[in-house]
């Protein structure tokens, strides 16, 4: 498969770009199941100028395009259409980009393998045995399989980073804030991040200064003119010595795969070699991060999907009385894991469970971002592996929802912080499967990052 | 499976989701169900009262991220953590230990 940039598709007449695009569609949808629509391309208005003139990019299902349906790859949302676009997406469509269509996603971002969409299974493009990691997997598979040069994801636990490392592409999440979640349909509020998935960090850092702004509409939204302002990263003023890298001790008490070890091994190996500073660390609360995020982000979650009652939003069966129309329509519009999701973010915030659970976790999320501005004034990065296996088969994980959780456990940090994160694919196993590695900066600390980052795949790639 | 979680309560957070689940998923949801909250609850073990007691943090500035110049000496800075192993500077957990 021939992976395209944005660069590569500069000045290049529209019509050229979307016969390719047409030409790897045909040639690589039917198997791969990146989309869960495809829009007419006749109906793209064309621009005559702008950064990203001509260039096409794919959307996550749920990030909303006017006059165009998202279903969030759920039954509950099948037919419904959005009556405004996201304010990222109208962001780029000024800049002359064009939306391809809308990507597979596990049902409401609730899954690490895309196998929770209630449409089809996407399969991963290096290797179609294999999932190509989720929530954001058609996303990562639409970038994978060359169809466009960037993708917008969303990234609540991990959901951009973890399909991103699966698939060998770059995956990044940024600062809470740092995109405008307008127009993004809300799983867990406090975690949620549009993020971006491309093939090098120079298309990121690209898309990434159009989209930032700050949003009326987004209060947790932010303008950082230093990365509005960037035209592109400029690789001379980086200096990789000198910085600082957090390290872990060891893996001790987590489950993680030989494979995925050794490859953290050789980064590590990798940057002692260019005279990164290495120091070994103890990510504070990393054991307990599964529970803390699956706590809270469920208990979000229970509350933000309340809204779909077969009145205000798509599918709605007809029952006899409210209460049953209600109970009917979500038992049917709502897949499995989104139940359990709901069921777990009711158990948690209940009348004689709330205090047990949910309000210890709100104590211990506010403890961590403590201790994590605290390890962030000692290193300027932390290094962790951005999942703990390598991808695995279709089918292999589905069955326990435990092992599927622990696909997160490295890349929720960041979410429950609201730190930026990127993965880099750096590493594979001797089978060729990818194996990403992922960076952690502060908050609003997005710029090193992506420099660092940028430096990083150059000089040990 | 979670011995907190039975049938009944099962039914009870069922009802509160506003949810109805099928009758040949139920044994499944149960067991599931069951799983996760017994993965949660490992939150219990944790204190949070703890204070954030490491002050080698406060001693080891970062003064590159502040935006200061200074010489780079690796020595230097893994000698000014109070622990080192295999060349490199050991931070200790900074979490407290309930254990």
């Amino acid at each position: 498969m021939k992976k395209i940039d944005i660069n590569s598709l500069m000045n290049k007449p529209f019509d050229t770009i979307r016969s390719t695009v047409s030409g790897t569609i045909s040639k690589y949808e039917k198997k791969y199941n990146a989309f869960i629509e495809i829009f007419d391309m006749d109906k793209v208005t064309k621009k005559k100028s702008g950064r990203l003139k001509n260039i096409p990019f794919s959307i996550k299902d749920n990030i909303l395009f006017k006059d165009h349906k998202v279903s969030c790859g759920s039954n509950i949302l099948e037919n419904y259409t959005a009556n405004y676009s996201a304010y990222v997406v109208e962001k780029l469509l000024e800049e002359g980009a064009y939306v391809v269509g809308r990507t597979n996603m596990d049902e409401f971002a609730m899954g690490s393998s895309t196998e929770n969409s209630a449409y089809k299974i996407t399969r991963n493009p290096i290797n179609s045995d294999y999932v190509p990691g989720g929530s954001s997997g058609g996303a990562a598979a639409s970038v994978g399989l060359g169809i466009v040069p960037f993708a917008l994801g969303t990234d609540t636990g991990g959901s951009v980073r973890q399909p991103a490392s699966f698939c060998g592409l770059c995956g990044y999440k940024p600062t809470y804030g740092l995109f405008s979640r307008r127009g993004l349909v809300a799983l867990a509020s406090s975690f949620d991040q549009i993020g971006i998935i491309a093939n090098s960090i120079d298309d990121i850092a690209l898309v990434t200064s159009i989209m930032n702004g700050k949003d009326p509409y987004d209060l947790s939204s932010y303008l950082d003119r230093e990365i509005n302002e960037m035209e592109h990263i400029n690789y001379r003023g980086i200096n990789l010595k000198g910085k600082i890298v957090g390290v872990l001790n060891n893996f001790d008490d987590l489950p993680v795969s030989q494979k995925v070890r050794d490859a953290y091994q050789k980064m590590i190996n990798d940057l002692e070699k260019i005279n990164v500073t290495l120091v070994n660390i103890s990510p504070p609360f990393l054991e307990y991060s599964i529970p803390l995020y699956y706590i809270l982000s469920t208990a979000e979650a229970a509350s933000n999907l309340a809204r779909y009652d077969g009145i205000k939003y798509g599918l709605r069966r007809e029952e006899k009385n409210y209460q049953k129309m209600l109970t009917k329509t979500r038992e049917i519009g709502f897949g499995k894991e989104v139940k359990k999701r709901i069921l777990l973010g009711t158990y948690v915030t209940a009348a004689g469970y709330k205090d047990e659970y949910y309000k210890k976790a709100l104590k211990i999320r506010a403890l961590m971002k403590k201790n994590y501005e605290a390890l962030f004034s000692t290193v300027d990065f932390i290094l962790l592996p951005t999942a703990p296996t390598p991808p695995f088969k279709i089918g292999e994980k589905i069955d326990d929802s435990v092992v599927m959780y622990y696909n997160d456990v490295f890349t929720v940090i960041p979410n429950i912080i609201g730190s930026p994160a990127l993965t880099l694919p750096i590493y594979e196993t001797s089978e060729g499967l990818p194996i990403g590695m992922q960076l952690i900066a502060s908050a609003k600390n997005d710029m090193d990052l992506l420099k660092f980052s940028a430096k990083l795949m150059r000089t040990i790639k | 499976m979670n011995s907190k979680i039975n049938k009944k309560i099962l039914q009870k957070i069922i009802d509160l989701a506003k949810l109805n689940i099928d009758r040949t998923e139920y044994d499944k949801i149960l067991e599931d169900f069951g799983n996760i909250v017994q993965e949660v609850e490992r939150i219990q073990g944790l204190s949070d009262n703890f204070v954030i007691g490491n002050t080698i943090f406060q001693q080891v500035n970062n003064q590159f991220s502040q935006g200061k110049k200074m010489e780079f000496d690796r020595d230097k800075i893994i000698n000014s953590f109070p622990k080192s192993e295999k060349n490199m500077g050991l931070v200790p957990p900074i979490k407290g230990d309930s254990k």
